[in-house]
């Protein structure tokens, strides 16, 4: 049986990268800390993940002052989105042919 | 197929999120690793989406204890200092002014305080015990949005009480409560939310007979907190522990 994997993208074979990517879609935007705290990751490990993400054009980043501190908003892009959407489907699709 | 490099050991025994790839074409050779690959990632994807959007580990447990608390000072209120308003302008501290009115306004506070240290001590243990971290974007929102209508009940309450209005005082805060739990259910178990209707109504319905309204106040804060309580805790917590 041939399966179906084209549409499981390059993207999210990392976890931490599908992680940032689940968290980012059902929220407005969210900043480093927050997604730290989520993933349990290290900064340097975080900031790599988020950069491949930006490069590939899933998230965007909105840079901004709170409190005098430099903040950073990370949001899911419509690109963002519809590829994860699509990985989803994948997911989902390759379960039902696979029962 | 061909299963050239395999990756290093998958699993590093860690509940946080370990950075190994998944679904790799080359790493796949049978359809049953495809399909537990495939179900890991759903599982991973959804706990991720709940974990930044909601904080599921609220106490049944200290919703009883709120409930006890409750009913222990609506009896000191009602039967040790016989507050019992029965109008908004319930002229309770010209009739006996041997009663300090701190008192009730302490044991409120008291009460409140009291209630809300269980629940956070209590779903610390539970979000612990799930391995959940307590401290994140997820649970400041939800304190966030549960204190912002608490506190505005609660500021409206005391300036109102300054201008006697003290009958005001029992319905305001289980209306008050009740908004402010609906308004944190979005960001927890979306069962509060249903138990900030019924504090909402108790609240509204207690102003149609002022006369009983520390009953009311006694039977939303206490009896509906108590069984409520009870319901999450069997629903949720009873085969864990």
């Amino acid at each position: 049986m041939k399966v179906e994997l084209d549409n499981i993208h390059k993207v999210f074979e990392s976890k931490i990268r599908l992680g940032i990517m689940s968290a980012l879609l059902v929220n407005e935007s969210l900043d480093f800390t927050a997604l730290k705290e989520f993933l349990e990751v290290t900064d340097g490990n975080l900031a790599t993940h988020l950069k491949t993400l930006q490069k590939n054009g899933f998230i965007t980043i909105k840079k901004r002052f709170l409190d005098n501190k430099p903040n950073t908003q990370y949001a899911i892009s419509k690109e963002g989105r519809l590829a994860f959407t699509a990985h989803l489907n994948a997911l989902e699709a390759l379960l039902k042919q696979l029962k | 197929m061909s299963n050239k490099s395999h990756s290093a050991p998958n699993s590093s025994g860690k509940d946080s999120v370990s950075d190994t790839p998944l679904g790799k074409k080359s790493d796949l050779e049978s359809p049953k690793q495809h399909k537990e690959e495939s179900l890991a990632q759903l599982e991973m994807i959804k706990r991720m989406m709940e974990r930044s959007t909601r904080f599921l580990h609220l106490s049944g447990l200290a919703g009883m204890l709120a409930g006890i608390f409750a009913l222990i000072s609506s009896y000191i209120v009602i039967v040790q200092f016989g507050f019992q308003p029965d109008t908004a302008d319930y002229p309770y501290f010209l009739n006996d002014p041997a009663v300090n009115e701190w008192g009730i306004i302490l044991l409120a506070l008291v009460t409140v305080l009291l209630a809300m240290s269980g629940a956070v001590y209590l779903s610390t243990r539970r979000a612990k015990r799930h391995g959940e971290k307590l401290w994140t974007a997820t649970t400041r929102n939800l304190l966030r949005y549960f204190l912002i209508p608490l506190l505005t009940g609660g500021l409206l309450i005391l300036l109102l009480w300054e201008q006697g209005y003290i009958g005001l005082a029992a319905p305001l805060s289980l209306i008050f409560y009740g908004l402010a739990l609906i308004h944190a259910s979005h960001f927890s178990l979306s069962d509060i939310r249903y138990l900030g209707y019924i504090q909402l109504s108790v609240g509204l319905a207690s102003v149609l007979v002022m006369d009983l309204s520390m009953y009311f106040w006694a039977f939303g804060f206490g009896l509906v907190h108590l069984c409520y309580g009870g319901y999450i805790y069997l629903r949720y917590e009873k085969e864990i522990l």
